[in-house]
């Protein structure tokens, strides 16, 4: 699970198990293709970026990066 | 009337207006460290609104008015001088169907030849490294590394051949940020004045002390100037980086231009006018950092902070062990924002911290080719040994990002970039007969100023 909310529609994203992602809003979801082509459900459209997005495993952003050493001085000091 | 009461179509208004929304003049203002000078640096003024004709990116003949006018005679990105650091390592830069072959000299300087081998042509050298001399591998002519002649095979059958005046073409070379430009033209300026003010932006960054941790480069299926132009601008994000957008002031981009180079500063960690409500600031920080729904928060911002400020924090003490106590001067803006030139005409380094560097040229001969590359310029420890230069890592036309682990984050950035890039192509082939009224690409007058600047910059060097 990795899902994200798209900040324009409100849909949530989310790649399940099979490798599809499920596009939900509004208890109406819909199956799509990592490149936002339908594949089942009752929401017949989705972001393809966002698709994309979420179907490939999340890296460590810079700023989490800097965050997690934010954390260790902390936890140093 | 005053400028603000006058039409939107009246002439004296292009290019004026600008988004809701924090500038980026407001954001430096609540820096909570003093921002350098360079980040307040403007130069904007309105150019042009004219379409940019399709044939610029499909045509053959326009492609080959590049190759003379432009890439044979202007000065270009070819590699880092720590990509050949020892006398006898040699490089091979190939831009647009020529080939130029960079060696360092004992006397550790640089220098450049064409390189073909003046007997029948072949290209001299094909692949990078370290060399004792400079023999064609066809039938064995060979120079030395600093282009005299060595031998000729069969001297006998060559009393035509005059080896004083067979020596290597050389090819002018000039370094600037720890980066090796090369120019063919003989009668052309000089690197510092084609750069301008640049370097002076650039001090307070200091390139030449950076080591090239990650070169990756990848194949694309469109002219180079498609996939060179969107990087140049932040008004794609809404569109296909929509999950950034809680944390990124897309529309509220700054835009500028000086002589040959221009700038954007896309604001990070501030949120896009383009979202119908207020995130908080700990929303902010989460889209930053790519926190997923599932996930906690990987820092609480405290009550009264900013986002911008905990990443000016985190930055600090990501960077500490390297650059040591300078951290503590180095502004929330250095450590949040993408703040990325372009030298014409496909030069990207970026300012501060984010340390990546762009070059887009054609793939060989091929106007409907193109390699994008991507490098980190690091800060290192510099009481350490600099870190070797990372070698390019190749990806093809139908790679994904992420094959390139060492990418991290931004491979996921730009495999969306990707998705539109091939389908670009395919669309400008079909402008041109769509007859939908215009002839060309249509550019806003703002948000895509470095496009502009680049073509106006691109019509001087043809018209020479």
């Amino acid at each position: 699970m990795q899902g994200v909310k798209h900040p324009l529609s409100g849909a949530t994203y989310d790649l399940v198990e099979s490798g599809d992602i499920e596009v939900c809003k509004d208890d109406r979801r819909g199956r799509f293709t990592k490149y936002g082509v339908w594949l089942s459900g009752e929401i017949r459209h989705a972001d393809p970026h966002v698709c994309l997005w979420v179907s490939e495993k999340a890296g460590v952003s810079r700023h989490a990066q800097a965050a997690n050493s934010l954390e260790a001085t902390e936890d140093q000091a | 009337m005053t400028l603000a009461e006058t039409p939107m179509t009246d002439p004296a208004r292009r290019g004026v207006q600008r988004s809701p929304g924090l500038s980026y003049d407001d954001l430096l203002d609540m820096d909570t460290h003093t921002v350098p000078d360079v980040l307040r640096k403007r130069n904007w003024h309105f150019m042009d609104d004219a379409d940019i004709p399709v044939a610029r990116y499909t045509s053959r003949e326009f492609h080959e008015l590049e190759v003379e006018k432009v890439w044979t005679k202007v000065w270009q990105m070819a590699c880092r001088g720590d990509d050949i650091p020892a006398c006898g390592d040699s490089l091979v830069y190939d831009i647009a169907g020529l080939s130029i072959l960079l060696i360092r000299q004992a006397d550790m300087t640089i220098k450049a030849f064409f390189n073909v081998c003046l007997h029948r042509g072949r290209q001299l050298r094909d692949q990078d490294g370290n060399v004792a001399e400079l023999r064609c591998s066809f039938h064995g002519f060979a120079w030395h590394n600093d282009g005299s002649m060595k031998q000729v095979p069969c001297e006998w059958d060559f009393p035509h051949v005059n080896q004083d005046q067979w020596g290597l073409k050389e090819v002018n070379v000039d370094q600037w940020g720890g980066f090796v430009f090369i120019n063919m033209d003989p009668e052309c300026e000089s690197l510092a004045s084609f750069l301008g003010e640049l370097p002076e932006h650039f001090a307070v960054w200091e390139l030449e002390n950076r080591a090239k941790t990650v070169h990756v480069a990848r194949l694309f299926r469109a002219n180079w100037k498609v996939v060179q132009e969107a990087f140049m601008e932040a008004f794609h994000v809404v569109a296909t980086h929509p999950q950034l957008l809680e944390g990124i002031g897309d529309a509220n981009s700054q835009y500028d231009f000086w002589g040959n180079f221009s700038r954007a500063i896309t604001p990070n960690g501030t949120p896009s006018p383009h979202i119908k409500y207020v995130p908080t600031e700990q929303q902010i920080f989460d889209s930053v950092s790519d926190k997923r729904l599932d996930q906690s928060s990987f820092v609480q911002v405290p009550d009264g902070m900013s986002a911008r400020s905990v990443v000016g924090i985190g930055g600090r003490a990501l960077w500490r062990n390297v650059l040591g106590d300078r951290v503590d001067a180095i502004s929330d803006a250095e450590f949040s924002d993408s703040i990325y030139y372009t030298l014409f005409p496909n030069f990207h380094p970026w300012g501060a911290y984010v340390r990546i560097v762009y070059r887009f040229r054609p793939c060989g001969d091929n106007h409907e080719m193109s390699i994008m590359e991507c490098m980190f310029l690091s800060p290192y420890d510099e009481s350490q040994p600099k870190p070797p230069s990372a070698p390019i890592h190749w990806l093809g036309p139908d790679s994904d990002w992420t094959e390139a682990e060492e990418l991290g984050f931004l491979a996921r950035v730009f495999n969306q970039d990707t998705f539109n890039l091939p389908k670009v192509q395919i669309g400008l082939q079909t402008l041109k007969h769509a007859q939908v009224g215009k002839s060309g690409v249509t550019l806003a007058n703002y948000q895509e100023t470095k496009i502009r600047h680049f073509h106006i910059l691109l019509d001087e060097w043809l018209a020479k």
